[in-house]
């Protein structure tokens, strides 16, 4: 199955069946406002747990969300949920609310649902990289997107070992498998769906002299890149 | 003063956030830059005129302008060893410069120039070159 349809499938199958808005408020309070005449509150009431658009901050002007089990389509919750609200100096809240929330979500996914054989590990240390930014009020949470490739390149390669796992200064997943100075396989996962990795490896003739190389490509064709440098002589199981 | 090449046998310290460690030592993303940073922050251990190390980092500690989360580290590196490393090791002669960099309130700062945030092999390398690390908050 290619990477892309992959990564489709995951966020047809997780993600948009989870989808808040563009906040990660909770359904508390929900009463407080004023839904439009045609409210479709039985199918309102059927999401008592489920998130929903933080509205009563007044943060956006247009706010989606869906279910999978919900009779509402997404044109009828364009339509439901549009609310003429100004712009708001909580809009950067309400950002970062969006961002923990869908880490929460993607963390969540690898503990519950994904296939990854280190499933219990990844998720514990991603919990830990996540509670350790958002304890620090000088950071942005994890990229949720960067995580959301990383995750997906590792369904797609799953004879790599469990990789070392730390955040860059903007907060992506940077990935890697080091076991000594020459044999060093780091990759940034960015948002983008690129790919920004580090190769130390030795040298194919003289093993005492160290290759060093870096580069640019797709998360596709990342392991392309690396395998004729023997990158899974260590990075694999 | 501002703008003063740092002397190769010096050292410099680079705060290192809990984020991006490993096994609690510094990676390759401690010395990372941001995209929009023009050097690699660190501060001078020399610059106070003290010799005992921790006397160093307590200095530091004082005045640098963060706050010190306490799971973070400080690396500590020579700087001579940190540019000969990367220009020997990396794969265009890569050669960098330490520069004093002062600030107001924290006169040792300084800056790692030469090297991009897309140059992950230079953060990588310089990981390699720490000499040792000391806790964020003072012990």
């Amino acid at each position: 199955m290619s990477q892309l349809k992959k990564q489709v499938e995951f966020f047809e199958d997780f993600m948009v069946p989870h989808t808040i808005c563009s906040s990660g408020a909770t359904f508390q309070g929900f009463g407080g406002f004023e839904l439009p005449e045609k409210t479709h509150a039985e199918e309102v009431e059927a999401f008592p747990d489920e998130t929903i658009p933080l509205i009563q901050m007044g943060l956006r002007k247009k706010l989606l969300w869906s279910h999978a089990d919900s009779p509402l389509t997404l044109e009828d919750t364009l339509g439901l949920l549009e609310f003429d609200v100004p712009e708001s100096p909580f809009d950067a809240l309400d950002e970062k609310l969006s961002s923990e929330e869908k880490i929460r979500r993607l963390i969540d996914y690898i503990s519950d649902k994904s296939d990854i054989q280190f499933a219990p590990e990844l998720a514990a240390r991603l919990e830990f990289l996540h509670q350790a930014v958002m304890e620090d009020p000088d950071e942005a949470p994890i990229s949720p997107e960067s995580l959301s490739n990383f995750i997906g390149f590792l369904q797609e390669a799953p004879n790599l070992r469990y990789p070392d796992i730390v955040l860059t200064p903007s907060n992506e997943i940077r990935a890697q498998w080091r076991t000594a100075p020459n044999r060093h396989f780091a990759v940034v996962f960015l948002p983008t769906g690129e790919t920004r990795y580090v190769i130390f490896t030795p040298n194919l003739r003289d093993p005492d002299k160290i290759d060093r190389l870096s580069g640019t490509t797709s998360m596709d064709t990342l392991m392309e890149t690396a395998e004729p440098h023997r990158v899974l002589d260590w990075a694999s199981r | 003063m501002r703008g003063d090449r740092l002397p190769d046998k010096d050292h410099i310290s680079r705060y290192c956030k809990f984020k991006s460690l490993v096994n609690d030592q510094p990676s390759g993303a401690s010395f990372m830059l941001r995209t929009d940073d023009e050097f690699l922050s660190v501060n001078w251990l020399e610059y106070f005129g003290l010799k005992d190390c921790q006397e160093q980092m307590s200095q530091v500690r004082q005045n640098i302008r963060l706050n010190l989360a306490p799971r973070a580290k400080f690396a500590v590196l020579n700087v001579g060893n940190v540019i000969n490393y990367v220009r020997e090791s990396g794969p265009d002669n890569r050669v960098l410069s330490v520069f004093h960099e002062p600030e107001e309130d924290d006169p040792s700062h300084s800056g790692i120039h030469g090297y991009g945030f897309e140059d992950d092999w230079v953060a990588d390398l310089i990981a390699e070159v720490v000499q040792e690390t000391h806790p964020a908050k003072e012990p």
